[in-house]
């Protein structure tokens, strides 16, 4: 034959096959993730058109069922009704009541805060909420500021996740699908309550009244995403001349000078008045056998009677706001005032 | 990092995928430690240490039992056995008193001094009552020759700390999966699509199961826990809560294994088709009750003390002399079963609960195979709700803070019995009606999914078989589901797996 021995020839033989083999070998090890790499890729275009269509239009938000809860019911009013925006999470959701302030300074307000609410959820509200209302005074509740004020998932990899494919981050769409949402007949009809969240539950504070512990604590710092968020505040109220007021309510179990020495500093540098009704004590009247919830962290509805008398007063004392009562451009405040008779009398 | 953070099984899991794949065979089993280690590391830290302290008293005793082969000359049999028998015991107290001084000192010591004890700050690493247990198994086997050793200190240690068994198990034994690891096969495309479909299973279980109904149990063992009807509910929750999480965690694991070709012992075979409570235990947390009846339950069964009591009491009673080695060794596996589950006497009253109903099953047996036609229908239904009202008792008593509170939510269910209570609190625990939907509805379909399994109908060979895009679709469905009704983002709080606790 060719002069090669039979022996040879059958070793090279294996040695190509080997060399096949080997070849062969080599394409499977990168051939197995061709598939994968498919199905990935068609994933990864059902998760972005999934996050354009859940994603809001305007802004980012952490609760997105309570953003658009909120903003909904804020949008059933009529344009430029709302004279007082109350913010913040539930120590505000608890305590501002809009039918008292309309009932006794027929003051038109409307409660924007949710439980566990945070600072870009609120700014991003407001945001929306000028485009089609002119409030003259945002009154914020400023436990918030003591909570987190970024919007993403506190794991890291969750939150670029998020960022990435905002779907992950918005998944909880379908909340917004209780039949109450889908309740078409009453799509006109206002929230009775103007966002108030009534809780009727007493639990009294049996601690001490020095809570508030020394004057001169070293003040709690603000986080730069906290103190960033407040300054997008300062900007827009500045902006749409309405008044930005921080507000703490009573809360004994909560509140500490440390706190209100953190508030205290941003408040006094953008020259924004601050009322701490932790300092109030007598002037409110506070019974704190009845006045909180829980023990002293939220106020109870005898608790939100006191606050929301003193603080209407002075909103209307201090802002000179229109008492709307008699106008029927606010009606919504008056019937809902009457179908709740959380107060009593008409509201007229 | 756990395992069903995006973190795990989107960023770590593929990168270790794609490294191993890319490596050369004989050098993946290094590959895998250092992803072991870096696994380890990302979440327990300095913990590692522990674990690699661990790795090398187990190694240094497995090699000497390794060499135990036969009696050196001049050596009897006897002296020569009890001698191996010492070793083996020195290994495994080595390995223990890692356990005991860091997860059980305080409790010892608050046990023996009462108050005075001031309770100590210790650092308890992740895993480590998995691992310590697999080196037990795995100097046990050596010394019985039922499992070889592991050819090299890297290569046990690669057992010991496999990152997808390490927090929660499978508790794995090295003849199971000691050769898989170091064989490092290349990943196939079906051990890939296998792996992360089972993993998307145990993501279903975990966060749309499992989470969504854990805030409820906050309110539940304080609030409420003197109101009846609550309290059932409590028991329900909690039952599925800890079935769902626990399972969950474990397919995750065994799925990320099987991406790696390596089979890795299941833990869980639908666990409310049993018959009874001890059967109830041969399919949940299967290969703990396996290593507790391999290496307590035998052992103490044959041991020469219980042996003699058998005979003592055969004097006297025949058929009480029956029942002597199963009570003694059915209290030694609950005993360790009750401590290996946390420094506290509510999970040693947790095994004993268990010890005390086994045992009564036990003594009933033969009674029911006498007078009892199992088959029948009635009493069929009437075990499945006596096994339900068991474990639900357990769970109830497992999770809460203390025994106290369980017996007062026990007592309540008989004492302050109200429908209303419940019908007008259940939705204010935490979780909303969403949440109990998804939940119920998706546990309904783990259901129909075990009924199945049980008739060994599997769903997945069933989608296997279906053509590309329709398969496709299913699995990007299936996708689906966990992404939009999964409890993780906002509105949730991140929940660890609640057996890594353990």
């Amino acid at each position: 034959m060719t002069g090669y021995d039979e022996k040879f020839l059958a070793d090279a033989a294996i040695l190509r096959k080997i060399d096949n083999m080997e070849q062969q070998n080599r394409q499977t090890k990168y051939a197995v993730f061709i598939k994968p790499i498919f199905f990935v890729t068609i994933l990864i275009i059902i998760l972005s058109l999934l996050s354009v269509m859940v994603r809001p239009a305007d802004n980012d938000v952490f609760n997105l069922p309570n953003y658009i809860r909120t903003l909904d019911n804020v949008k059933r009013e009529k344009e430029n009704t709302i004279d007082v925006i109350f913010a913040g999470d539930s120590e505000a959701s608890d305590a501002f009541s809009p039918l008292q302030f309309w009932g006794e300074q027929g003051i038109s307000s409307f409660n924007i805060a949710n439980p566990a609410q945070i600072l870009p959820d609120s700014y991003a509200l407001m945001a929306q909420i000028v485009k089609e209302q002119k409030p003259k005074v945002l009154v914020l509740e400023t436990s918030c500021m003591y909570l987190r004020a970024y919007i993403h998932s506190d794991d890291p990899w969750l939150a670029r996740a998020e960022k990435l494919f905002p779907i992950l981050h918005y998944h909880q769409v379908y909340r917004l699908l209780k039949p109450k949402n889908v309740d078409f007949q009453n799509v006109e009809k206002t929230d009775s309550m103007k966002g108030f969240w009534l809780k009727t539950n007493i639990r009294g504070y049996e601690g001490s009244m020095e809570y508030m512990g020394p004057v001169d604590m070293p003040a709690e710092a603000l986080t730069a995403d906290c103190i960033n968020v407040m300054n997008q505040f300062y900007d827009l109220c500045k902006e749409h001349d309405i008044q930005l007021i921080l507000t703490t309510i009573p809360a004994p179990a909560y509140w500490t000078y440390s706190k209100h020495n953190g508030v205290k500093g941003w408040a006094d540098e953008h020259s924004v008045p601050y009322i701490d009704m932790n300092l109030m004590h007598e002037e409110l009247q506070m019974d704190w056998s009845q006045d909180t919830s829980d023990g002293g962290i939220h106020l109870s509805f005898p608790g939100t009677i006191k606050v929301c008398r003193w603080l209407g007063q002075y909103l209307k004392d201090t802002y000179q706001l229109k008492d709307h009562r008699g106008d029927p451009l606010y009606d919504s405040w008056k019937s809902a005032y009457e179908e709740t008779n959380l107060y009593g009398g008409t509201g007229a | 990092m756990s395992y069903h953070s995006i973190g795990f099984f989107a960023v770590f899991l593929p990168i270790v995928v794609v490294l191993y794949q890319l490596c050369a065979e004989k050098h993946r089993w290094i590959l895998l430690l250092a992803a072991n280690l870096v696994f380890f590391w990302l979440w327990s830290g300095t913990g590692v240490v522990y674990l690699l302290a661990a790795v090398v008293i187990t190694w240094f005793f497995g090699e000497k039992l390794k060499n135990m082969d036969k009696p050196p000359e001049g050596m009897d049999r006897k002296t020569f056995k009890k001698k191996k028998k010492l070793v083996l015991t020195a290994g495994i107290l080595c390995v223990l008193s890692l356990l005991v001084v860091l997860k059980y000192t305080n409790f010892i010591g608050s046990t023996l001094m009462g108050s005075s004890w001031t309770a100590i700050k210790i650092y308890i690493p992740i895993g480590i009552s998995y691992y310590t247990l697999q080196a037990i198994a795995y100097l046990c086997d050596i010394s019985s020759k039922k499992g070889e050793a592991a050819p090299s200190i890297g290569k046990l240690a690669l057992f010991m700390s496999f990152f997808p068994t390490i927090c929660e198990g499978p508790i794995a034994r090295y003849g199971e999966i000691g050769e898989q690891l170091q064989e490092g096969r290349p990943v196939t495309y079906e051990n890939l699509s296998q792996g992360y479909q089972r993993i998307l299973w145990g993501l279903f279980k975990k966060i749309v199961i499992a989470d969504h109904l854990a805030p409820a149990m906050g309110a539940l063992y304080t609030v409420y826990r003197s109101f009846g009807s609550m309290s059932l509910f409590a028991m329900l929750l909690c039952t599925i809560q800890i079935y769902m999480d626990f399972s969950g965690t474990i397919d995750v694991a065994i799925g990320a294994g099987k991406i790696f070709g390596i089979t890795m012992p299941e833990n869980f075979r639908q666990p409310f088709f049993a018959k009874n409570a001890g059967d109830f235990w041969r399919r949940w947390h299967m290969t703990l009750g396996a290593f507790l009846r391999t290496y307590v339950f035998y052992p103490v069964s044959l041991s020469k003390p219980v042996n003699r009591l058998t005979k003592f009491v055969k004097k006297y009673s025949k058929t009480a002399a029956r029942y002597v080695g199963p009570l003694i060794s059915l209290f030694c596996v609950w005993m360790c079963s009750g401590i290996w589950h946390g420094p506290s006497w509510t999970y040693v009253g947790y095994g004993l609960y268990y010890f005390v109903i086994i045992f009564i099953e036990v003594l009933l047996e033969p009674f029911v195979k006498k007078h009892i036609n199992e088959n029948w229908l009635w009493f069929r239904i009437f075990r499945f709700v006596k096994l339900c009202i068991i474990v639900g008792i357990g769970e109830l008593y497992f999770m809460a803070p203390n025994a106290e509170t369980a017996l007062e939510m026990l007592k309540s269910i008989f004492t302050n019995f109200s429908a209303s209570t419940f019908l007008s609190e259940w939705t204010s625990l935490g979780p909303g009606l969403s949440d109990y939907l998804i939940s119920f509805g998706s546990f309904a379909v783990v259901i129909v999914i075990s009924i199945l399994k049980e008739k060994n109908i599997s769903i997945r060979s069933a989608v296997e078989k279906l053509p590309v895009p329709v398969r496709w679709t299913f699995w990007y469905a299936a996708i689906l589901i966990v992404v939009f009704f999964g409890a993780y983002g906002p509105g949730f709080t991140a929940l660890d797996m609640m057996y890594a606790g353990f």
